[in-house]
């Protein structure tokens, strides 16, 4: 851009704002690059001929709405802009004929030259963009659906094929693909032998139903499935970017136990966006590097980015630095989000640069409710939490819903899953589903429940078209309005086929990374007695409360053996935070919190010292604690609880600098046993967290290891971004990982020596037990005859760890059909 | 037509096909070639390959390239006074002189071109992570896309030279095991293109042939039958009708594929035991000269990029925040005789025109400074003296921003050139030229035969091989 175009700018645009961003965002001349359409020409089009040539005008016949339709209009020459009338007409002189009219600006001498240059490049253009604003855009609130509710037919059935004017066409899926598809969507693992022969001897009408029930009342085997779809949207991991400067925190207990308890999907996002405890900080906070990030990643904008691709299906990482070219949000809107997350007042920045404008907080769609700029951070947050999970919040219910469509049905509702501003292609079936969910106050299972129960998800996989225009049409695969193509084949993902393999060669490791208890609570709950005391500062301390001081509590302890699950049970009355030598592992930012954090994982052997901070001291220069360490049965160490062992210190506040602090200093004195305050039961937490410590040992899922090569290359991501999709292909690296990854490879053989080691059986029932196992049916005759002839009557080991590997190398293994 | 001429004409075809391919290949949210660029005008390529030999950590420009006023050591000298604690030598370029040490090096550099004006932005805190994921990816992290190494854009644009081959190769870094792993592991990916265009790495070139063979214990003849089952298994499944999906269909392929490469001859490229044993030991300085000699077999057999490195550990190795001196001896032992061997060997087995050797790092060091003048950046050395009284004293311990050497060779580089100065004192920074991460990758990009203006649409906006698209290649150096 020269300086005569940026004077013009200046002189005659009313849009200058536009402007600055266009210059700031494209510093490229534009001689000899190619055109960059949404930057270049989308901004001239817009400022030149949209008033009468764009979205519902269309002036003397003529539209640019889309490229096919300046193509039709015979304006534009496409490869020949001196051939195109449109280029004549620009640049007339004459004013019965040039456009814009007279009374508009003329376009500029660059941007003719743009615009040329466009034209003589055939036209370049954005997919699926088009000037018309009013071809779509969703409704603010869910509108109301009509069901027939006396027919026996699945509301989605109904839905459906009163859209496609017919029943769905695929033929239902066989009782073998329906029970492995099931378990696969809804517990991650292949249905075992039992589950197999269970559903086989089920002779009622409603075995599918029970089916669906039965794998959604198996709470872990659920929650150690969905952790990854968790995970991936919320961007959690047990490793990452960020950890080692403590610019990260992991919400995995939380999720954990809120996937075990199904946690309405609204309590949820109200405890992600604006935190009782650091337990749930993790999402809006984002990961902090050291030293300077540019404007469009600081913490407050990675909160608007973070909260309004994972709840909304919003992209604001376009309007994060400039107003977005491609829909309607607005730079001023995704930091209007970040100002309600920031400690400061927030400065618009465009491409980087300060703007000079603040940042108002602000809630996206002020029909439906407002946030007070006024109101301090975690008001404002708690605000935004209640705005976003309001009810009359469509888009908060249409997204979740079709992200779990699109994880049981392999393609959304809506596709791109993060693009909900594009039309579903069924508006009746996503707005009944997401009415269904707020009605059943956000249960997720019961969503789940419902889709599944369908004939639709009941039916059979087609395949897809071999040609490359049908995969090219992948965007829209099954969701032409008439064409209703049932269930997509999903590819297992890097979880589901570990988890296959270990259960299939029964190798899965007993240990796990994920900090978390595993387990249930179920409905039994053995008693256990409180032990721990409530304990208080000294006296002397109370008596004598200082400014800027608070109360530190300590106790050291040994661990002289490491144990395979361990929690803490803490309590007050007042918000506190648990450092574990020096290092930051649980703050509660309310009064009357009872905490149980697994702690197991940070239990080395040899000498520790956990502190309790409390934020200051209380009005009445009194704070009191409950603490008890819940450990297995037949742990070696004695665990400690809050007893007069305990040391408490009046002190300044210690140093903290990523999530250490520095030394206490004391002086420490001997706490003093308090009264247990009467409102706060710790009772059950005690009970509750010992009976989860003691759990017997299950076998580990591949979702509570930390990421390695192996998953990495199978396509578990690395979660510093956002993930709402995984890889469906299959890649060449990958293959030869499955060849001859050497873990997996071990894994095999151990499989097949387990299989040789167990009951003395034919080699036609060891096809078919592996058969069964892998892909939930028999081997056919021909299966059964080219192995049994292939193993012999003496299957050798490297025979059979051969079988194993070829099986889980088909794609009948690795895709979920 | 010419060889490069026709290679030319095949890239632009093959640009053109990607907008169908990326589709093809991969699923929805993945990117595809941005709607404006099916036309988009490729440089004429002057390298086919690309060796990255990576000298993580952050390797001291007066150490090694850009030698300064010699401080040698005593007790007593002062900091300030140290610029540069080794000698500078002649090279076979009249007007370059490199450090002492590098002497292998030296009788090389009439084959290549000296940068010694690459400058880094200064991210506030000097933090070898982010500065590394800058140089590998051209962009500052943290980015709300996960950016692509620049070796996965050569992968993604070019393919490999040989189809069997893997395009890009990552040798002599651990990703387990080392302090910022995960860091490490920001950078070394396809991100946005997936793992079909992310790195093959192989920590330890000893091991390289372990990666392409078949499980270990397992013979060629199982190997084979393994397969053969595997395929007749697939064809007889009584899920026939998905023989013609598209999805399955792909997948065969892609097991085809890694069939083909861990039994066909090509792997022998990664068994540096096949090597002869003269040349084997003139490279070998231990895992980074190994590393070196892989990689020249590796680009002989058809891959596209191969980075080496000497390892990044935080605190070992180039990352010298005491001992500094010894350390970098160590290092000059290390890499000179591999780096001029690899240099010669490919000139000698006539690949060294097409081959494009970069040798680099994320920044440089000074005595003194943090940083750049102004820099409010941390001081990162272990020991704050202001006069040397023991030898750990002696080195360059601090990290510095504003000017840094990089070396090329071959693949259209000018022969014996130096581009862009230093200046003579502290500050030591850039006077002359000075060169960008974004412009320094436009250079290799451009030799590479890929527009810096090369972008991919993900999630509705344009990702661009520069930052931006906005790097300029320093066609000074270009022959």
């Amino acid at each position: 851009m020269n300086n005569h175009l940026i004077l013009r700018v200046f002189n005659f645009s009313k849009d200058i704002q536009r402007w600055l961003a266009l210059l700031a965002c494209s510093l490229v001349s534009h001689d000899s690059l190619a055109i960059d359409f949404s930057h270049q020409i989308v901004p001239i089009l817009r400022k030149h001929c949209s008033k009468c040539h764009a979205d519902l005008e269309a002036k003397g016949g003529f539209s640019f709405n889309t490229k096919s339709l300046i193509l039709e209009s015979g304006a534009v020459e496409s490869g020949d802009s001196d051939a195109s009338y449109l280029m004549e007409l620009i640049s007339s002189t004459d004013p019965e004929q040039q456009m814009p009219p007279p009374e508009f600006d003329r376009v500029s001498d660059d941007e003719l030259q743009l615009l040329s240059k466009w034209i003589d490049e055939d036209l370049p253009w954005t997919d699926g963009f088009s000037f018309a604003k009013t071809t779509f855009q969703p409704s603010l609130s869910l509108r109301k659906v009509e069901i027939d509710l006396d027919s026996v037919q699945h509301p989605i059935d109904q839905l459906i094929a009163q859209q496609t004017n017919a029943s769905p066409k695929n033929p239902p899926a066989s009782d073998h693909e329906f029970v492995r598809r099931a378990s696969l969507d809804l517990v991650g693992l292949l249905p075992s032998l039992d589950d197999l022969k269970r559903f086989q001897l089920n002779k009622s009408d409603a075995k599918r139903a029970e089916l669906i029930d039965d794998l959604l009342s198996r709470d872990i085997d659920y929650a150690e499935h969905w952790l990854t779809f968790w995970n991936d949207l919320l961007r959690n991991d047990y490793t990452g970017t960020g950890f080692i400067t403590g610019g990260r925190t992991q919400i995995t207990d939380w999720l954990y136990r809120s996937l075990i308890k199904n946690k309405p999907y609204d309590q949820m996002v109200r405890e992600l966006i604006s935190p009782r405890s650091s337990t749930s900080s993790g999402f809006a906070a984002g990961i902090e590097w050291r030293g300077e990030v540019s404007a469009g990643q600081t913490i407050p904008i990675q909160f608007s980015q973070s909260v309004c691709q994972s709840f909304l299906g919003i992209n604001m990482k376009c309007a994060s630095c400039h107003d977005s070219f491609v829909d309607q949000w607005k730079l001023s809107d995704a930091y209007a989000i970040a100002a309600i997350y920031a400690e400061e007042p927030l400065e618009l920045h465009r491409c980087d640069k300060p703007t000079g404008i603040m940042a108002e907080p602000r809630w996206l769609y002020p029909d439906l409710g407002s946030i007070d700029p006024q109101a301090n951070k975690s008001t404002r947050l708690d605000q935004l939490g209640e705005r976003m999970t309001d009810d009359r919040n469509a888009a908060f219910s249409r997204t979740i819903v079709n992200r779990i469509w699109a994880q049981l049905f392999g393609h959304g509702i809506v596709e791109p899953v993060d693009a909900m501003h594009l039309e579903p292609w069924n508006q009746d079936l996503l707005d009944y589903l997401a009415s269904r969910l707020t009605d059943s106050d956000y249960d997720l299972k019961h969503l789940i429940r419902l889709i599944t129960t369908s004939q639709a998800y009941g039916s059979r996989v087609l395949p897809d078209g071999v040609t490359e225009s049908a995969s090219l049409d992948h965007s829209q695969r099954g969701v032409s309005a008439d064409q209703w193509v049932g269930p997509r084949s999903k590819r297992m993902t890097a979880e589901q086929f570990i988890d296959a393999v270990w259960t299939l060669t029964n190798q899965a490791p007993r240990r796990w990374d994920a900090p978390v208890l595993r387990g249930s609570m179920g409905s039994t709950e053995t008693d256990h007695a409180v032990s721990g005391q409530w304990i208080s500062a000294t006296e002397d301390q109370k008596s004598n409360p200082k400014d800027g001081k608070s109360f530190a509590f300590r106790k050291n302890f040994k661990v002289t053996e490491r144990m395979h699950s361990a929690a803490w049970v803490i309590a007050s009355k007042e918000p506190w935070s648990v450092y574990l030598d020096r290092k930051h592992v649980v703050s509660v930012y309310e009064n009357d919190q009872v905490q149980t954090i697994p702690i197991h994982d940070r239990l080395t052997k040899g000498q520790h010292e956990v502190v309790i901070m409390f934020r200051g001291t209380s009005d009445a220069g009194d704070v009191s604690l409950f603490f008890e360490m819940h450990q297995p049965e037949n742990a070696t160490d004695t665990p400690i609880q809050s007893d007069s062992s305990w040391q408490v210190s009046l002190t300044n506040k210690p140093s903290r600098r990523e999530g250490r602090i520095g030394k206490i200093n004391g002086p420490w004195e001997s706490a003093s046993i308090g009264n247990s305050p009467s409102d706060l039961d710790v009772h059950r937490a005690v009970v509750q967290s010992h009976q989860l410590v003691n759990q017997p040992r299950r076998s580990s899922r591949a979702a509570l290891m930390k990421n390695d090569d192996l998953m990495l290359a199978l396509g578990r991501p690395n979660r510093d971004q956002i993930v709402t999709s995984r890889p469906s292909q299959l890649t060449m690296l990958e293959s030869v990982f499955l060849a001859n990854h050497q873990v997996l490879a071990s894994t095999l053989r151990k499989g097949a020596e387990s299989l040789l080691a167990s009951s003395p059986q034919t080699t036609e029932k060891l096809v078919e037990d592996i058969f069964l196992k892998a892909y939930s049916r028999q081997p056919t005759e021909s299966e059964s005859a080219l192995f049994v002839s292939e193993l012999g009557d003496q299957p050798s080991l490297e025979s059979v760890e051969d079988l194993l590997w070829i099986v889980c190398m088909t794609p009948e293994f690795l895709l979920i059909r | 037509m010419t060889s490069q001429a026709s290679e030319t004409a095949q890239r632009r075809q093959f640009i053109k096909q990607l907008a169908t391919a990326s589709a093809v290949t991969m699923g929805m949210q993945n990117p595809r070639v941005n709607a404006s660029q099916s036309d988009i005008d490729h440089p004429p390529a002057t390298a086919d390959a690309c060796i990255h030999i990576w000298l993580g950590g952050g390797m001291a420009a007066p150490e090694t390239f850009d030698p300064k006023r010699y401080a040698p050591f005593e007790k007593g000298l002062a900091v300030d006074r140290m610029l540069s604690t080794f000698p500078a030598i002649d090279t076979s370029v009249d007007n370059i002189k490199i450090c002492d040490g590098l002497n292998n090096i030296a009788s090389v550099m009439d084959r290549g071109t000296l940068i010694r004006s690459a400058v880094q932005p200064d991210l506030g805190s000097i933090l070898h992570s982010r500065h590394q994921y800058h140089w590998h990816t051209g962009y500052i992290p943290p980015q709300t896309v996960a950016a692509p190494h620049i070796g996965s854009w050569m992968s993604k644009v070019l393919g490999p030279t040989d189809p069997v081959m893997p395009a890009f190769v990552n040798i002599g870094q651990r990703l387990e095991g080392v302090g910022e792993k995960e860091e490490l592991k920001a950078f070394t990916t396809g991100g946005f293109f997936g793992s079909e265009f992310g790195p093959m790495n192989l920590p330890f070139p000893a091991d390289a042939a372990k990666a392409v063979s078949p499980p270990p214990g397992m013979t060629a003849g199982r190997f084979a039958n393994r397969d053969r089952l595997l395929k007749r298994l697939v064809d007889q499944s009584p899920q026939r009708e998905f023989m013609s999906d598209f999805h399955q269909q792909s997948m065969m392929r892609s097991l085809d594929r890694a069939y083909q490469l861990l039994s066909s001859d090509k792997r022998q490229a990664f068994d540096l035991q096949t090597e002869p044993e003269r040349s084997f030991k003139q490279y070998d300085t231990g895992r980074f000269g190994q590393g070196c000699l892989l990689a020249r077999r590796l680009v002989e057999a058809g891959s596209r990029f191969v980075e080496v490195t000497t390892e990044y550990v935080p605190f070992l190795h180039w990352d010298t925040h005491n001992s500094g001196h010894d350390t970098v001896a160590r290092l000059h032992r290390e890499i000179d005789r591999p780096i001029a061997t690899l240099i010669r060997d490919l000139e000698d087995r006539k690949l060294l025109d097409r081959t494009l050797v970069i040798i680099a790092s994320e920044f440089s060091r000074d005595a003194i400074m943090e940083g750049k003048p102004g820099s409010n950046a941390n001081d990162q050395a272990t020991f704050k003296v202001d006069r040397v009284t023991e030898k750990k004293h002696y080195g360059l311990h601090r990290h510095f921003t504003g000017g840094t050497s990089v070396a090329m060779f071959g693949g259209g580089v000018k022969k014996g050139f130096l581009y862009g100065a230093t200046a003579p004192e502290r500050p030591l920074l850039a006077i002359e030229n000075p060169v960008t991460v974004t412009d320094l990758h436009a250079t290799i990009m451009t030799a590479m035969g890929i527009s810096p203006r090369t972008a991919f649409d993900i999630e509705g906006r344009p990702f661009y091989v520069t930052a931006d698209g906005n790097g300029k290649a320093v066609s000074e150096i270009f022959a």
